[in-house]
């Protein structure tokens, strides 16, 4: 909450001071804080959306994005093409503009136009109710795949899972692509996870697996937003290496996991668990769990 | 005996000025080259690390006592507690004025260390590498220059202070 506090900073003033006199249930369950060139900010808590007064013009938001990237743009150069950047805490803030391309790829965004900071939450207890889903009485894990749309509380309960495994002392590597679920900061994770967590920060998800496997021998990866096609083939190398996966994907329901990259590891029960997420009544809320 | 104390007082006042001046020439150069090591130092860790500015700049800062480390400190502390978030820009004039400006370099010398921070972070490393390539340039031919000048300006000076010190004093005698 505190690094919260830090990215708040970064606000023009006017701003900082609506957020901070906001009545204390919506400053709780402050999710996201969109801000558009030119508009006024909307903030969205807990599926709410209150709009503030006072727009945000366009040195404003320059000078956002230089505070929130610390003045050091080639540090952020290869996130900020992907449209999106991880702050310190495991912040994301995505990034809309106008994209530069070169060599066919999106080299750069500029004219910055909005963006959306996230805020990430660490809810100590939630996974409690589908811990023994994913881990059973002997301490056997069990594959999971959590699937909801964005928004729905994917990487919390994620985050939570790494840490109630870690408190059983079972060895848990996370492979942090976009150094969300562990919040690392100059070494040390934004979070509290137990005492066995080992996290691979900012690494590709199939090569991040992969180094896991062979350095730290953990018996559970837990990775955020699997789909890719790569993603598969590392997948299918854990299991096969008898280490355990617990991954996100985004999705609604089963139609739209089996359209995705990673059907072959549905069909060929490479996950024993399914939960589906739903942000009704709020985020968080557990669906549906198939037990395959 | 006031005669002769007078007369080493002379020679000695016009003889240490002549020292100083090449003193100060010699310290020129020294924090030419110290600023060019700074830099080096610091654009390696941009390229290997790619950390953010305010990360390395911590990273670099030692006990050493020397006037880049008194920059790079200066810089940090003005970024990491300041209450109101300044620009960085703003911040490196500040701290390159704060450890400079009493120092004996030259206008054109601080003008240098100010493009230094006018370029850091403000690209992508490619980018920022051609303008580095080019402040090293300008900082490598002021170093020349500083040299140039010890070895001749200094000279002059040290000779120049012995010289009207030994004459003043011949004529006082």
């Amino acid at each position: 909450m505190k690094q919260f506090e830090q990215v708040l900073q970064c606000l023009p003033p006017v701003i900082q001071y609506q957020i901070n006199t906001l009545d204390p249930w919506s400053r709780q369950r402050l999710e996201e804080i969109r801000i558009y060139k030119g508009k006024a900010v909307q903030l969205y808590a807990d599926g709410k959306r209150i709009e503030l007064t006072g727009k945000i013009n366009g040195h404003d938001m320059q000078n956002l994005l230089r505070q929130m990237i610390k003045y050091s743009y080639y540090a952020y150069e290869e996130d900020l093409s992907k449209g999106f950047i991880t702050i310190d805490g495991g912040y994301r803030v995505g990034v809309c503009g106008k994209a530069v391309m070169e060599n066919g790829k999106v080299a750069l965004l500029r004219d910055i136009s909005s963006m959306n900071i996230r805020h990430a939450k660490e809810l100590i207890g939630c996974s409690d109710k589908i811990l023994h889903y994913v881990i059973s009485e002997n301490d056997e894990i069990h594959n999971t795949i959590i699937v909801s749309p964005p928004g729905c509380g994917k990487t919390t309960l994620l985050r939570d899972l790494a840490r109630n495994l870690s408190m059983k002392h079972i060895k848990v590597a996370i492979c942090d692509e976009r150094s969300e679920i562990a919040g690392m900061h100059d070494g040390i994770s934004s979070y509290q996870f137990g005492p066995t967590v080992d996290v691979l920060d900012g690494c590709p998800k199939a090569e991040g697996m992969m180094m896991l496997i062979r350095s730290m021998s953990p018996k559970v990866i837990i990775t955020d937003e699997i789909g890719r096609r790569e993603d598969l083939e590392a997948l299918k190398t854990c299991v096969n290496c008898g280490v355990h996966i617990i991954t996100s994907i985004h999705g609604y329901d089963m139609k739209d996991i089996k359209r995705s990259e990673i059907c072959p590891a549905i069909e060929n029960n490479i996950f024993q668990n399914l939960i589906f997420l739903s942000d009704s009544p709020q985020a968080g809320t557990i669906r549906e769990v198939i037990n395959v | 005996m006031f005669k002769w104390v007078s007369v080493i007082l002379i020679f000695t006042t016009s003889a240490s000025f002549g020292f100083y001046k090449s003193y100060e020439i010699r310290q020129r150069k020294e924090i030419l080259s110290d600023f060019q090591d700074m830099m080096e130092r610091m654009v390696t860790e941009i390229a290997y690390f790619k950390s953010p500015l305010p990360v390395i700049i911590s990273q670099m800062i030692s006990s050493e006592n020397r006037l880049s480390n008194q920059l790079l400190r200066n810089c940090y502390g003005q970024y990491a507690y300041s209450e109101q978030r300044k620009d960085f820009l703003e911040i490196w004039k500040t701290a390159v004025d704060d450890t400079y400006q009493m120092q004996p370099v030259k206008t054109d010398d601080l003008s240098v260390f100010y493009r230094f921070g006018s370029i850091l972070g403000q690209s992508s490393y490619d980018a920022q590498k051609g303008h580095f390539e080019l402040i090293e340039k300008e900082l490598s031919r002021r170093l020349d220059d500083a040299e140039a000048e010890y070895k001749t300006t200094g000279n002059l000076y040290r000779k120049a202070g012995v010289s009207v010190g030994a004459v003043l004093a011949v004529a006082f005698l």
